[in-house]
């Protein structure tokens, strides 16, 4: 099998090669049955990448641990769930990952255009096949998932997967990014395409406009689901940390989406060009960026990603693509060149073009301030960290302007507004959101928090205005059909997916930001060290210790707590916390005893009550310090039986020890002696009152967070989703008697 | 007004904008950054009172508990050097010896006293082998 594994990685490669020769040969001398190959190979590689990486699944749920990556990364004893999804948590799976999932979307796009851009998809399938081929070859050649150990030095079990990737979110969370990573591709390889053959028209655009959708789909989900793990899985109550490996999924997210905004001008106008294929080539270099430092290690993260050898080979494919696509705008500059220019400051072209501008400007903050530590020591011989609390003065304000012009731009006229423009539009959403600011000060004590404030005034403006556009659409709907306002009202977003699932995908911002904002804002958090029946107070709410709780399992040990939760005397919440430890696989250092009961092996549940207006969260550290005698004592007890039997078996022939330790060892009830050891030192947590250190938090809102997103998530999929045949054919004629314009 | 002279206030409005935000970012960037040290470098330069942030490894044998105070030795990278940290606050899960970690610590006359919550533990999951994988 891990023969097969590699051959069918080289062949990756070398289907990579020679897609990229022909492509590039066949549009050189325009032949295209050279085309079609080079499209060919791109079919070829998907189907190979995904036999390749069913292999390792197999390889995975049959606990095949001569595949070095399984043994390093799985366990005969982890749910079959998580076997599926293991291959993604090693640099070499993901490595595999990544090239097939490139290769299915670069597949699809290609098929999809296969009729059209002639001049341009033979190099973007170039590029694409490039950029395939280098992935496949640092799993060849530096990261092999299909790496194999000799039958006598594979062991009878694997080292297990970190108990933190056991989480439904890092199901998907990695796919997600890397989905969206790889459709980054997609646009990018076909920016590349154009400045080449010099058709820099707004067809590759219209044509690719869906995979940086999908990019920007994808890469969101990704985010959101990493920050719900970050929330629920790690214990520190937070769900972004403005971690390095954050920001380098957050800055190509950003980029994105300000593509997916400014190529409506180049679509609308034929403006904006030049900018626009800057937009898609910083994106997809950033992309690749991300992928950089997660895998090189040149930044300290929360995330480890100890250091590998893949920074070079990184930094060479950066260095190509970041001076390739400065040096392929340059050449094409004249051709970039747009006769027409903004109307107005007071247009939808100049809010998107701001819109755009603020976007950058966030990615530029978040850039400069990530590599910071890289850059100071680069100057001062020190690495310098600035930390989370420097981005808050620049992205805040930058998030609020955003919000606002989200709320503007679709509202505004194209080419230059008039008064009675504004007038008509503008009325409503202002008021809205100026009278929920008002309310806020007189209610509550929002204005403590300035920002948090003006953040909250500027999402109800843009959810004002989104009403505002949908109630008029459907109003206009019914006008013309006499249909009930929620057949009008779907009619509506069926026939205009892209405009509608834009102003539903702003809704969801605005309610994201909000969340964002109150979380953020107006938390409360207390450190406590309780014994059971010892109260704390966290902002009104009375935090009760009621009782220790130990849960024994073949998989883990959990050792938690039941807290009560009060408000002006009534319950408001039972919540349980508990962290589990594994079995360590490393007798030898932890002991026979000690190796259920070891720290590094353990991952916090949290207790959560989560609602429309609050989160209770809650963590508990389990305190084992008072066991630690029990368990120094079980581990020479059982260390003293073990040795005994071990001497007598050494007597025997070498062939015959492993198998008559194992037996003499079950014969002698020495594993049920052992199992019932731990239960009763785990029993002995509850018997006593042992202190536990808490973390106990109480943040509004956080709810809005997730469903922000989700909103979010839907109207960027309603976005995407084609249109029925006979609008798309309309607007199809619509758009190419706006080219035959354009052109004459 | 002049449509050539109207571009060409709005790029001079812009390109002050894109200055005046990049110069507050490199002032904020140097003014409020704190050093991130070894732990030779924390030994060499640290002073009472003085803030930094500890970036290392978590030497084997080093974490005990003094009451609900975790204290632990962080191991330079580089040299045999190791410095030894208080701390009280969030442990994050992945926290273990053998394990990097970053954590803001204060001088507080040859001790250092781990910032509360602020110690990030690097997650050992994604791309190296599990940590303690025997056969």
């Amino acid at each position: 099998m891990g023969r097969l594994g590699q051959a069918i990685l080289l062949l990756d490669l070398a289907v990579c090669i020679y897609g990229v020769v022909a492509s590039i040969y066949g549009a050189r001398t325009h032949r295209t049955d050279w085309v079609d190959s080079g499209r060919r190979a791109v079919y070829a590689l998907a189907a190979l990448s995904v036999i390749a990486f069913a292999v390792l699944e197999v390889a995975f749920l049959r606990n095949d641990f001569s595949f070095k990556v399984v043994a390093d990364t799985s366990s005969t004893t982890i749910p079959t769930f998580y076997k599926l999804t293991a291959p993604w948590s090693s640099q070499q799976g993901s490595l595999l990952l990544w090239v097939t999932l490139s290769s299915i979307w670069s597949s699809l796009v290609l098929f999809v255009t296969r009729r059209r851009l002639r001049d341009i998809a033979p190099y973007a399938t170039a590029v694409l096949l490039g950029m395939a081929g280098f992935f496949a070859a640092l799993a060849s050649f530096s990261a092999n998932p299909f790496d194999t150990t000799s039958p006598a030095m594979t062991p009878s079990q694997g080292a297990g997967l970190d108990p933190l990737l056991m989480h439904p979110s890092m199901m998907f969370h990695p796919p997600m990014l890397y989905s969206g990573y790889t459709l980054m591709a997609i646009p990018f390889a076909f920016a590349i395409g154009a400045l080449i053959s010099g058709n820099l028209g707004s067809e590759w655009i219209r044509d690719t406009r869906r995979f940086a959708l999908g990019a920007w789909l994808f890469l969101g989900v990704g985010i959101i689901l990493g920050a719900r793990w970050s929330y629920t899985e790690l214990g520190w109550g937070g769900y972004w940390g403005w971690d390095a490996v954050e920001n380098a999924a957050l800055m190509p997210w950003l980029m994105i989406t300000a593509f997916i905004h400014s190529i409506q001008i180049q679509e609308k106008r034929g403006m904006l060009k030049v900018w626009n294929v800057s937009l898609v080539l910083t994106a997809g270099t950033l992309a690749i960026f991300g992928t950089f430092l997660v895998r090189s290690g040149v930044l300290d993260s929360i995330h480890a990603f100890g250091a590998s050898t893949l920074g070079v080979p990184f930094v060479i494919l950066l260095g190509i693509m970041f001076f390739g696509s400065i040096g392929l705008v340059l050449w094409r500059r004249e051709s970039l060149k747009t006769e027409h220019r903004i109307d107005s400051l007071l247009s939808r072209e100049a809010m998107f073009l701001l819109q755009n501008l603020v976007l950058v400007a966030m990615v530029f903050v978040i850039f400069w301030i990530t590599l910071f530590p890289l850059i100071s020591e680069a100057i001062t011989g020190t690495k310098v960290s600035v930390g989370p609390p420097a981005f808050t003065p620049f992205v805040v304000p930058l998030a609020i302007v955003l919000v606002l012009l989200a709320g503007i731009g679709p509202m505004i006229s194209w080419r230059r507004a008039t008064v009675s423009n504004l007038r008509k539009h503008f009325v409503f959403p202002v008021s809205f959101g100026l009278l929920v600011t008002l309310l806020l000060i007189l209610f509550t004590d929002a204005d403590r928090k300035p920002f948090a404030l003006v953040m909250f005034g500027a999402a109800s403006f843009l959810i004002a205005s989104v009403a505002q556009e949908m109630y008029r659409g459907t109003s206009a709907r019914r006008a013309m059909t006499r249909d009930f306002w929620p057949v009008a009202f779907v009619a509506l977003i069926r026939r205009n997916r892209r405009r509608y699932g834009g102003y539903i995908a702003h809704l969801g911002l605005a309610v994201l930001m909000i969340g964002v904002a109150a979380s953020s804002s107006f938390q409360h958090s207390r450190n406590a060290t309780l014994r059971p029946g010892q109260s704390v107070s966290v902002d009104g709410n009375i935090f009760h210790y009621v009782r220790p709780t130990a849960v024994v399992t073949s998989e883990k040990i959990s050792f938690g707590a039941v807290i009560d939760v009060t408000k002006n005397g009534k319950q408001v919440a039972l919540l349980h916390t508990d962290q589990g430890f594994y079995p360590s696989t490393n007798t030898a250092q932890d002991g026979i005893i000690g190796r259920f009961f070891d720290s590094a092996n353990a991952d916090s549940t949290i207790g959560l009550d989560a609602g429309p207006l609050r989160d209770i969260w809650t963590v508990a550290a389990a305190n084992l310090q008072p066991l630690l005698p029990l368990i120094n004592k079980g581990n020479k007890l059982f260390a003293d039986d073990y040795n005994a039997t071990l001497k007598q078996v050494l007597k025997l022939p070498k062939s015959e020890q492993s198998n008559a330790l194992n037996s003499d060892l079950t014969k002698s009830d020495y594993w049920v002696y052992r199992d019932a050891a731990v239960q009763d030192i785990a029993n002995q947590y509850t018997k006593h009152a042992y202190p536990i250190q808490f973390l106990l938090i109480i943040s509004p809102l956080v709810s809005w967070l997730w469903v922000g997103a989700i909103i979010l998530a839907i109207g960027g999929l309603i976005a995407m989703w084609p249109a029925p045949l006979a609008i798309r054919r309309r607007s199809l004629s619509v758009y190419r008697s706006r080219v035959a314009r354009e052109i004459s | 007004m002049d449509p050539n002279r109207k571009r060409a206030i709005r790029l001079t409005v812009a390109l002050t904008a894109a200055l005046l935000l990049a110069s507050a970012l490199i002032y904020v960037s140097f003014s409020a950054g704190r050093d991130e040290l070894t732990a030779k470098q924390l030994l060499n330069r640290a002073h009472p009172g003085g803030q930094y942030i500890l970036a290392g490894t978590v030497v084997d044998g080093s974490v005990r508990y003094e009451g609900s105070t975790l204290v632990f030795s962080v191991r330079d990278p580089h040299s045999p050097a190791t410095a030894t940290v208080r701390y009280t606050g969030v442990v994050p899960d992945p926290f273990a010896p053998g394990r990097a970690v970053m954590v803001n610590v204060t001088d507080s006359s040859g001790t250092f006293v781990g910032q509360q919550n602020s110690l990030t533990t690097k997650c050992p999951s994604k791309y190296q082998t599990a940590a303690g994988a025997t056969d």
